[in-house]
């Protein structure tokens, strides 16, 4: 059985073990950098990022920032800090619009949203794979919702740690994940990628 | 506001994604209504869409850079893509801001310094070529009635050449001589004036007195007389 996130930390963090700061950090990369990639949509920023909330989970960890108090899931507490460093990379770009606390969501129409959110038919022809049509859809998705998509898509965290970690009810993460599908569905509706193959559960 | 459409459907998302416990009531509500059933299958086509994407990986020199920092306790000075990592973009301390700004006062005298000595080789290095020679011609004698110091006042020409480069636009040769020339006429022409001692105006030729006034006129004739 392998040890657990917490296990790891605690190897690391009292008998400097490294191979298990190695096997933490191996096996969230991916739900990590999944998110990082999805929210700032460029693989060098991404990685920048990656190493950055690394070293500051580093440094937090060494209590040189405290802010690590081993309790809880490490990865809700790891993804807070890559959260902060997505939100301030974007903020200092300015792509990013504060969202609230998304109880004023509901107020906004489903089909309003979705008026133009049909790739054009110039970006269809670039499509090389499917990964590459998601991708263009998930981009297309408002901030609010693709992050939630991203939060529990890849990187694997509960509608409730999301809505401890995005600051809003878990109704409004599940509402912005329903959103978000609904519109993922329509968008491939919309190209005629739909297909009739996903039996209902 | 949160409508109860709404609430109803958001444990479909909890159902699709494994949270929810309590099924049975959802079962029969999907049994019994087409539009919830029609939903679900929406979701869960999306949901099976992402699913089947490949995971994203961090490049492995990334990798690298975070053990080598937690193996050593050290944060690199560079990110993946050469930029600054942010940890490191901390505000520079004062006294290291001074001492860097005494360091670039320092090299900006020193390239001014270097770049003078260099216009100076170059210019000692091309003067034989192209230089022409403009020779000053003073007078000693000058400089001594204006109480120069002898040391200062003789200069040789030869040994100061005035390179082309540093001449003035209007300092041509042709308007020096010319300039020069009407300078040697004029002199010529006030020569005998000046060793002649001072006399009335009066005296002069060309005047409209033409003898001398006696003593108490002026010269100076009353209006009325004249008319």
């Amino acid at each position: 059985m392998s040890p657990s996130d917490e296990q790891l930390v605690e190897r690391y963090l009292e008998a400097n073990d490294q191979l298990a700061f190695r096997t933490l950090v191996e096996r969230h990369q991916e739900r990590i950098f999944g998110y990082l990639l999805g929210m700032v949509r460029n693989r060098d920023i991404a990685n920048d990022l990656f190493q950055e909330t690394f070293l500051r989970i580093i440094a937090a960890m060494q209590n040189r920032r405290g802010s690590y108090t081993r309790q809880g899931r490490w990865l809700g507490w790891a993804m807070r800090i890559a959260r902060n460093a997505a939100l301030d990379h974007l903020r200092s770009r300015k792509k990013w619009q504060d969202v609230g606390n998304g109880e004023g969501d509901d107020e906004v129409s489903f089909w309003d949203r979705l008026s133009d959110d049909a790739p054009h038919a110039d970006e269809t022809l670039h499509w090389d794979t499917e990964g590459d049509w998601l991708e263009t859809c998930i981009n297309r998705l408002p901030p609010e919702q693709r992050e939630v998509l991203l939060l529990r898509q890849e990187s694997d965290l509960t509608f409730r740690e999301i809505a401890e970690l995005t600051d809003c009810s878990i109704n409004t993460a599940l509402g912005r994940m329903r959103y978000a599908l609904l519109n993922l569905r329509r968008m491939l509706v919309k190209s005629n990628r739909y297909t009739a193959s996903t039996d209902i559960a | 506001m949160k409508t109860p459409l709404m609430n109803h459907r958001l444990p479909l998302i909890e159902h699709l994604y494994g949270e929810r416990s309590d099924t049975a009531d959802l079962q029969q509500r999907l049994d019994t209504d087409a539009e919830v059933r029609a939903e679900y299958a929406a979701l869960s086509e999306a949901k099976f869409r992402l699913d089947l994407r490949k995971p994203a990986r961090p490049d492995a020199a990334v990798l690298d850079q975070i053990m080598q920092a937690a193996a050593f306790g050290e944060t690199p000075a560079t990110t993946h893509t050469g930029l600054r990592s942010r940890s490191q973009r901390t505000p520079v301390a004062p006294q290291r801001r001074s001492l860097r700004k005494r360091m670039a006062v320092l090299v900006g005298a020193l390239t001014v310094v270097l770049a003078a000595v260099g216009l100076n080789v170059d210019r000692t290095t091309t003067a034989p070529s192209d230089t022409t020679t403009v020779t000053m011609k003073v007078n000693p004698e000058l400089f001594q009635q204006a109480g120069a110091p002898s040391a200062v006042a003789p200069v040789d020409p030869a040994a100061t050449p005035i390179p082309a480069a540093s001449a003035l636009a209007w300092d041509d040769t042709e308007h020096v001589i010319d300039f020069h020339h009407r300078l040697k006429q004029l002199d010529q022409r006030t020569q005998s004036l000046w060793d002649t001692p001072a006399m009335p105006l009066e005296m002069l030729p060309g005047t409209r007195a033409t003898a001398p006034r006696p003593m108490g006129q002026t010269g100076i004739q009353q209006v009325r007389q004249q008319r």
